[in-house]
């Protein structure tokens, strides 16, 4: 019992020390590329091979960290609650935007796949990736495709959302913080907006609003739809 | 000290019953549709700060800080796709391709659409 304890704590503390010097390293030389969380996940990843541990043995503490991403999505109420009327007096623009991306998300996986001679099931498996894991594996059961990779798919888009995010928005020329938070939240989740919660927190709120319409309304039209 | 400690300890709690509350509510309509808890537990939160049930001083300060540090709670699960990365070895470099071409793609599309319906919105309300 303390043994485990002892284990759980070990690993919380590891991710803890990892994360804290991707942190330094990141605010000090400010590269985008490795932020933080790559940091300390390719360093778990790294200290795990090293001494071969299996990954769940990891995950006896790393399994409690997740575990607390539950309660944080809740908190995405106070910037939503903060910027209500800026978000409220744009409910069009919101809908629109979130339209199009489950559309632009669904064709590119096909188009993409087709391309690159993807099999069905694979293809079925990546078509919920852009949003929060819950949902994902729900819409991934009801389209019939792989959780596991959905699981790994959804997660790797998060990475590649929040690794982007900035550069897209300057590139993209996006003027409005809610349009910056609706692209960054609508492509890649909670994951993401905690990019978008970086940048300001008008970008945080609408990030953390479009994790939910787009969740909703992807299950809704596949369930509409098939 | 112990104040402080006191202090975030209740913030803690009232975020997870608010939490754990989402999950409840989740379960109960989930033969009808799937809703996260914590997508429920945000809607709570929110109806609770709007009709002034609850004062956002109340969690603002833990709230803010789990918000900070958001990306930490992330790490475990990236670890752990590393270690299932077997399941699509064959197609991986298509599939990484694929996924950060899409992600790109649907984020400049949303956002570029947002701002343009946005910047309509305030043509038409300025006529």
């Amino acid at each position: 019992m303390i043994k485990d304890t002892m284990t759980s704590l070990f690993y919380i503390m590891l991710t803890v020390i990892f994360f804290a010097a991707g942190f330094k390293i990141n605010t000090k030389y400010k590269i985008t590329a490795l932020n933080p969380i790559i940091f300390a996940a390719l360093a778990i990843f790294v200290f795990l091979s090293l001494f071969k541990i299996p990954y769940a043995e990891y995950s006896r503490g790393g399994k409690i960290i997740s575990n607390a991403l539950g309660p944080i999505v809740v908190v995405l109420a106070i910037p939503l609650y903060k910027n209500r009327d800026e978000l409220k007096k744009n409910f069009v623009p919101i809908i629109g935007g979130v339209i199009s991306s489950i559309i632009t998300s669904f064709a590119s996986v096909i188009i993409l796949c087709k391309l690159f001679k993807i099999e069905d099931t694979i293809l079925l498996s990546l078509l919920s990736k852009s949003i929060t894991n819950p949902m994902a594996v729900e819409s991934t059961k009801l389209l019939g495709g792989n959780e596991a990779i959905t699981i790994a798919s959804v997660v790797i888009t998060g990475i590649v959302g929040a690794t982007v995010a900035p550069a897209v928005m300057k590139f993209g020329k996006i003027k409005s913080n809610v349009a910056k938070g609706i692209g960054i939240g609508s492509s890649s989740h909670a994951l993401g907006t905690s990019k978008a919660v970086e940048m300001n927190e008008e970008t945080g709120a609408a990030s953390g609003l479009a994790i939910g319409v787009t969740g909703l309304m992807t299950i809704i039209g596949i369930i509409i739809l098939a | 000290m112990v104040k402080k400690v006191l202090k975030t300890a209740f913030q803690i709690t009232i975020i997870c019953l608010i939490y754990f509350a989402g999950n409840f509510i989740s379960r109960l309509i989930s033969d009808f549709i799937v809703i996260p808890g914590n997508i429920i537990g945000m809607i709570i939160l929110l109806i609770l700060l709007s009709t002034n049930t609850m004062k956002l001083s109340l969690i603002e300060e833990t709230g803010n800080f789990m918000l900070k540090y958001m990306g930490f709670f992330f790490v475990p699960l990236i670890a752990g796709i590393m270690d299932s990365y077997k399941l699509i070895e064959d197609s991986i470099f298509q599939v990484l391709v694929i996924l950060t071409v899409s992600c790109i793609l649907v984020m400049f599309v949303s956002s570029k659409v947002t701002d343009y319906l946005i910047f309509r919105q305030k043509g038409s309300t300025n006529d």
